[in-house]
């Protein structure tokens, strides 16, 4: 007998990824962020006269903030309402690797999805001379903060057996997170604790990458944070027994 | 879970008996490897269920599938994941799409199947691999009588080279198509009985099942 290793299913990744891209919610998905964020840019991108994608990072944070939770809420949560999920799980294949298939595909959508903006990099280049350090640094940080939003989405999707919840924690979970690292929050804030909050959230560390600047510490920060929620997703997943 | 212990062999069909709540649907995640044992040992081929998920052949309560598949694309997909391929997974695609009966379905989303039709598509799935053991919870409730004998007349057609154990609430059922049935009362095994013997003695299943869970 061949000698197989359970342990990553490149076949999984290919059917999540294939169905986001052809369910409707997908393809809704997909056109809603395109619109909004060419809208965004070209909203005052004439006003501003400047050849950068900075007022459409700086909104990207509270965009994701909506917009992913829609994509994880159902990786869990539809299949233990279906019951598909005693199907998967009694495939040879580990929960581990189930877990981290799901998330791998929420997040190479995601990355197709941002990759819509395209466009607007190739407008910027004939109008005028986009600073490429600040747009790298964008996009890398733009997709930690997206990979982040999705780890924990998908931990919440599998404490539950309903989209909705999830989508509903997930949102309410990030957005505490977002106002943790605002100005507004943090200004109130003894000085100790306002440093550790903002170290905390997300968009903190995200600001620094659109402002060209890639910092060890934020890269760290995000790489724990992944890893954290899609391990302990793995433990919720596994814990199904209690 | 109490208490609950017993053994199968090759070519045999158990029935899995007991009023709802009894434990049927958790003894079988348990022998599926879906739930793991607070204590006690279940070994299928002398393997633990988790390491021998090629043997199992499952169909779980109230039959889930991924509906947004065609009834091909299901099974490709479940054989896939079985690491099947190349001619290997046509012939066994073949195999069960004949035997299942669903020729003619094989192009058709799940979610437009019949109920009957979804039971064939998760026992064709539950066979993909050819296992030696197939574990079904309740594979009839829910479908018409012709249904049902279909189901039946197909459990039948496969076991003579596997193991079955399959839940029912339908005595007449197990009597039917069983060597043996388990009865399950509120998580312990109160019932072990060959029907051969039962029919010897001259008592039947129905009151041996009301006497003994009520």
């Amino acid at each position: 007998m061949k000698k197989r290793k359970s342990n990553f299913r490149p076949l999984l990744v290919k059917e999540i990824v294939y169905h986001y891209l052809t369910s409707p919610l997908g393809l809704i998905f997909a056109c809603l962020f395109f619109l909004v964020s060419t809208w965004l840019f070209f909203q005052d991108f004439f006003l501003i006269n400047q050849a950068s994608l900075k007022p459409l990072f700086n909104l990207i944070p509270f965009l994701f903030l909506f917009f992913l939770p829609a994509i994880t809420m159902n990786l869990f949560a539809e299949e233990k309402k279906s019951g598909t999920w005693e199907i998967l799980l009694t495939l040879p294949i580990k929960e581990r690797s189930v877990v981290i298939s799901k998330f791998l595909a929420a997040f190479i959508f995601t990355s197709l999805v941002i990759g819509l903006t395209f466009p607007l990099v190739i407008t910027l280049r004939f109008l005028g001379h986009p600073d490429w350090g600040v747009l790298l640094s964008s996009y890398l940080g733009g997709l930690f903060l997206a990979a982040s939003y999705l780890a924990l989405g998908l931990f919440l999707s599998s404490l539950t057996d309903n989209n909705i919840v999830a989508f509903l924690t997930t949102v309410f979970f990030l957005l505490i997170n977002f106002f943790s690292g605002q100005e507004v929050v943090l200004s109130r804030l003894p000085g100790l604790i306002a440093q550790i909050i903002s170290f905390l959230s997300l968009t903190f560390h995200y600001q620094f990458f659109t402002q060209g600047n890639i910092l060890i510490s934020s890269l760290i920060f995000y790489l724990s944070w992944i890893i954290l929620f899609v391990w302990l997703t793995i433990v919720s997943l596994k814990s199904r027994d209690y | 879970m109490n208490d609950i212990s017993f053994s199968a062999k090759t070519g045999e069909i158990i029935g899995f008996l007991g009023p709802n709540g009894a434990g049927k649907t958790t003894t079988m995640r348990l022998i599926t490897g879906f739930l793991i044992p607070t204590k006690g040992k279940i070994t299928i081929n002398g393997l633990p269920p988790k390491k021998a998920r090629d043997l199992i052949g499952y169909l779980p309560e109230e039959n889930p599938l991924y509906s947004r598949f065609t009834a091909l694309e299901y099974l490709t997909f479940i054989a896939k994941m079985h690491y099947l391929s190349g001619a290997q997974l046509r012939q066994r695609l073949n195999y069960v799409i004949e035997n299942c009966g669903l020729q003619e379905m094989a192009y058709q989303t799940i979610e437009t199947l019949s109920r009957g039709y979804r039971q064939r598509v998760g026992l064709a799935a539950a066979l993909i691999h050819n296992p030696q053991l197939l574990i079904m919870d309740e594979p009839t409730t829910g479908l018409d009588p012709n249904q049902q004998k279909e189901i039946r007349k197909l459990i039948q057609q496969i076991a003579q080279k596997k193991t079955i154990i399959f839940s029912t609430h339908i005595l007449s059922e197990a009597e039917a198509i069983c060597q043996r049935v388990i009865i399950i009362h509120q998580g312990q095994l109160v019932a072990q009985e060959d029907l051969a013997q039962l029919r010897r003695k001259r008592v039947s299943l129905e009151k041996l099942f009301s006497r003994l869970t009520q």
